[in-house]
């Protein structure tokens, strides 16, 4: 093991990893999913070089502020995400558990672990932006305090009036003066407007590609879209591969709604998945829902929120980006986007994954029901977790799936087909 | 008079006063909780905030951001209780100018909110009466601070609002305490648990809890709104709050012989903090004791020996 | 006419209920032990002799349960949460709410005008408000179950009891006992407490009336008195609340388009 971690951070295990993966990876002709490995050997590779800076941010900072300054990016939510996928979280989560508590999210638990472990690359910077979580903030700082690393915190406030997105814009002017003081770089601030721009018609292309899903049948997985979709979104965006990836995708989606192809055989439900993630190492969720022609039209983490902005001052846009968020304050964002989904994709049914340890949407989500079943619309909460198998229980979870199952051919049974 | 409930210290209760309502700071007195309206795993104070919101309303009640767990239940209230009147008041993390000069217009919003709810807006002059007031109150509460009052009863005194009406209650130490400790955490509902802690000889030094001395120093004279928000984010900080709040936990942990950390369960600020204390204290040889809350009233048979067992060091 | 079965797989006890047209030929129980599949099997054989037939005159058989997936002559599965509520509703036609307690697991049933369910909500995470925690506290009491509910129905008064997992909880009654505190004070208090739990779980579903009281936990008068008492109403139990799941099984097995 200890072998395999030394390597992750040799910048020639990735030149030598990203032709291989992707030439496996291409055997399947997904574009899109060969574009996604690519970008993490880039992404990784270039961390591991360590010729630019490697700044570590949480998901909703806006990543194409970090490609501005010349840094990389480094996603810790999201490695963790991707190395439950590998099913090699239970040792991180048992440490990150001994260091925090085993009452936080499990991704934040196991990212403490692979801290700890020395597999990830060694930040030079931590930014966040207290948006949507406590963790958001929380974490990064005692993050900040076991490294030994400055943490520079976007404090984005609970209100998203005229006045708030000056105090945030205020404040990314700052932390960007003061990021480039500390890294001892001087990127020209054309940079940032470059990476904004690309950033722009990657928002573009997701708009389509969110209004092409609305198809019948789902031309394209739910499941996939809150992986490496969602992992893109939060990732690559700024990055002239991060559009490519979208374009791609796009056309493949394109390409099955001409033909008026679903991803499933038999479409018979169609549901629409709550909260970001759904658990990413091994289990019978998703198997278990297409084969019984379950779709998930869509998910709550692909929702098109990102304004359409023009702007001359890079930091008026992202400052009204971030207040854009339909996550961060009161729950009104969440209703609404959940009601335009359910209209959107013509939903039959909602499913709330309620992860551990994950506070704000969790505690929504009785409010979220009330608004879902006043339409007639079977509603499930889902608990589980995210990251960590071993607080998974596969019994109750399936009884509940099923039985859920049970209700919505109940309650949908003179559909026509 | 009528009571305008709030749920935390950065609550700005000089101009409740000024309204001419009674602030309240709501500890439910029962350990009551409602597990269905938010999640079973959340805070256990604010479940035990919704069972007493069933039992009984205040004309208003105010809510501030602080934490995911209070930003859900604003939402929950508004939902559930649809005709309780309600406000959250949006603090910032920072208490740099720029923080300042945002919550000043938070708290310039807040009053027009009660100028509403009374029906008047408020007058310059009913706010620095009720700063005046307010700041006296202060210089009260200091002055027993300096007579080693015991922890217990101040923290009662502290239950009704910050800064007490009422210290009568508040009894002086006899003499020092063996052992000098720094409680720390998130709401102390179970003041009892400082009681013991006392009567097994030990000195709570400094209660830096939420139902503590957390509250607000002297507002200042000045423009009123200004120098409350300077007043209330340059107060002592919880775990929330950027800035000073390492620097001084250091110098605390520095100061006492051992350490408590009461964290209600789920409570993410301080559970995050929990691994920086951890490091500061095994840096400054100081013992620690993590105590999980659940927001009970009274005081279990098990922290009863988790406290007993952990002073027992020092005999 | 055709005979249907329906087999419901407990963690504790399998039942396996037959069906013909609108009457119940058969209803038997048998404990599931380490085995489910055998016990699945012997506990169908046993109700086929008692309703004078044979296997092959079962035309289809639903199981249910938490071992639903291990009876191999079973031709479907559906959920207890289904199964409870079609039964429920055979019992008691318009019943809208079916509170379910079984060995190791409590839920509560929305139901539908038509009897089908509408929202649920379980608890299979700790044993608090499950026919275990009962036989817990019980054994710390030194009484045997049916004690227990003649304790429980005579209570005046209830001792409250903080503690709501079943570890702790025995602790604390424990303790009171050696306070010397009445033991029908404290059976009562656990009765209560458990009422509260579940009353919390029905709220979390559409409200409705009448409340039908299914599983093996029905049976405990204590438990009755306490749910109505904390509920404020009455309920309606069928004649034989342990098997009313793998009734609606058996039924559910009738009625669906094969």
């Amino acid at each position: 093991m200890r072998l395999l971690y030394k390597a992750l951070r040799s910048p020639n295990f990735w030149r030598v990893l990203k032709p291989l993966a992707c030439l496996y990876v291409s055997r399947e002709r997904n574009r899109p999913f060969t574009l996604w490995v690519e970008f993490l050997c880039w992404v990784l590779g270039e961390a591991s070089r360590r010729k630019r800076p490697v700044v570590w941010i949480n998901s909703f900072f806006p990543v194409e502020f970090i490609y501005g300054l010349g840094a990389v990016p480094f996603l810790p939510e999201l490695f963790s995400a991707i190395v439950a996928y590998f099913n090699w979280t239970r040792g991180p989560i048992s440490k990150g558990s001994s260091l925090l508590s085993t009452d936080v999210c499990s991704f934040y638990r196991c990212a403490m672990g692979l801290l700890d472990y020395e597999v990830l690359p060694a930040p030079d910077l931590i930014i966040s932006c207290s948006q949507i979580c406590d963790g958001t903030k929380a974490f990064y700082e005692a993050l900040s305090d076991r490294t030994g690393v400055p943490h520079l915190l976007l404090d984005v406030p609970y209100r998203k009036d005229k006045r708030a997105k000056i105090y945030v814009k205020d404040q990314l002017t700052e932390i960007f003066e003061e990021a480039r003081c500390l890294l001892g770089i001087r990127t020209p601030l054309g940079e940032l407007k470059n990476s904004l721009e690309i950033s722009r018609r990657t928002e573009s292309v997701m708009r389509e590609v969110a209004k092409l899903r609305r198809a019948v049948p789902a031309p394209f997985p739910g499941s996939e879209g809150m992986s490496y979709v969602a992992g893109m979104s939060f990732w690559s965006l700024g990055t002239g591969r991060g559009l490519r990836f979208f374009e791609a995708l796009r056309d493949r989606i394109l390409e099955r709604v001409r033909k008026s192809r679903g991803y499933l055989k038999e479409e018979r439900f169609r549901v629409l998945w709550l909260h970001h993630i759904r658990p990413y190492y091994p289990n019978p969720i998703i198997s278990f829902l297409n084969e019984r022609g379950v779709a998930i039209a869509y998910e709550e983490v692909n929702y098109p929120w990102w304004p359409i902005t023009r702007g001359d001052d890079p930091f008026d846009e992202l400052a009204e980006k971030i207040c854009a968020n339909p996550w961060g304050g009161p729950i009104e964002g969440r209703i609404e986007l959940v009601e335009r989904l359910i209209e959107d994709y013509r939903i039959h049914g909602v499913i709330h994954f309620s992860h551990w340890g994950c506070r704000q949407s969790t505690a929504g989500a009785m409010v979220i029901g009330e608004v879902v079943k006043g339409r007639g619309i079977p509603y499930l909460i889902l608990p589980g977790d995210g990251a960590d198998p071993d607080n998974y229980s596969p019994g109750q979870t399936m009884t509940r799936l099923q039985a859920f199952l049970e209700v919505l051919q109940q309650r949908w049974r003179f559909m026509r087909a | 008079m009528e009571r305008v409930g709030y749920l935390c210290t950065y609550v700005p209760v000089e101009l409740v006063e000024a309204a001419g309502f009674h602030p309240m700071r709501v500890i439910p007195r029962s350990s009551e909780k409602d597990e269905v309206l938010l999640d079973p795993n959340i805070c256990p104070y604010l479940k035990a905030v919704l069972s007493q919101l069933q039992r009984e309303s205040p004309k208003g009640l105010v809510f501030i951001n602080s934490c995911d767990g209070m930003r859900r239940l604003y939402d929950a209230v508004r939902w559930f209780f649809p005709s309780l009147e309600v406000c959250i008041l949006d603090v910032p993390r920072s208490s740099d100018e720029r923080g300042v000069l945002y919550y000043r217009e938070v708290i310039e919003d807040f009053s027009r909110w009660l100028g509403n709810l009374r029906g008047k807006p408020l007058l310059e002059e009913e706010v620095r009466e009720a700063i005046a007031r307010c700041n006296q109150r202060r210089r009260a509460l200091f002055e027993i601070l300096k007579e080693r009052p015991r922890a217990g009863d101040l923290l009662r005194a502290l239950k009704g609002g910050f800064p007490p009406k009422d210290l009568q209650e508040v009894r002086l130490r006899e003499g020092e305490g063996r052992v000098k400790v720094l409680v720390t955490g998130s709401l102390l509902e179970a003041d009892g648990i400082l009681d013991w802690l006392e009567e097994l000889g030990g000195e709570v030094l400094i209660p830096d809890v939420c139902s503590g001395l957390r509250g607000a120093g002297y507002v200042g004279g000045g423009e009123p709104f200004l120098a409350l928000a300077k007043a209330y984010l340059e107060k002592p900080p919880c775990a929330r709050m950027r800035g000073s709040r390492r620097r001084l936990l250091r110098e605390a942990v520095k100061e006492v012989q051992a350490v408590l950390a009461y964290i209600p369960k789920f409570c993410d600020h301080y559970l995050y903090e929990l691994a920086t204390l951890r490091g500061i204290c095994k840096e400054e040889g100081r013992p620690l004791l993590h105590l999980e809350g659940e927001y009970t009233v009274g005081v279990s048979e098990g922290i009863r020996t988790r406290v007993q067992a952990f002073l027992e060091r020092w005999r | 006419m055709a005979l249907y079965a329906g087999i419901d797989v407990g963690s504790r006890t399998t039942k396996v209920v037959i069906v013909e047209g609108e009457k119940v030929l058969s209803s038997e129980i048998l404990l599931t032990g380490s085995d489910p599949r055998g016990a699945s099997w012997r506990c169908f054989q046993r109700a086929l002799e008692v309703a004078g037939a044979k296997f092959g005159d079962v035309k289809r058989v639903i199981s249910t349960g938490y071992g639903r997936k291990r009876v191999p002559f079973a031709h479907r599965e559906f959920t207890e949460i289904t199964c409870h509520a079609r039964g429920a509703s055979f019992c008691f036609p318009g019943v809208r709410m079916v509170i379910d307690m079984g060995g190791q697991d409590a839920k509560v049933i929305a139901l539908e005008d038509r009897g089908g369910v509408l929202d649920f909500v379980m608890n299979d995470k700790c044993a608090a408000g499950t026919g275990r925690f009962l036989e817990v506290m019980a054994q710390a009491m030194d009484l045997d179950l049916e004690e227990m509910a003649t304790e429980a129905l005579r209570a005046r008064e209830a001792v409250p009891i903080s503690s709501m997992c079943t570890v702790f909880a025995e602790s604390e009654v424990i303790s009171l006992i050696a306070e010397g505190i009445p033991r029908e004070k404290i059976v009562w208090g656990l009765h209560l407490a458990i009422a509260r739990r579940i009353s919390s779980m029905v709220k979390r579903v559409p409200q409705g009336e009448p409340i039908a009281f299914t599983g093996g936990v029905a049976k405990n008068r204590g438990m009755i008195r306490a749910l109505q008492e904390v509920l404020g109403k009455k309920l309606l139990i069928p004649p034989d609340p342990q098997t009313v799941g793998a009734l609606g099984a058996a039924l559910l097995a009738q009625e669906i388009d094969w």
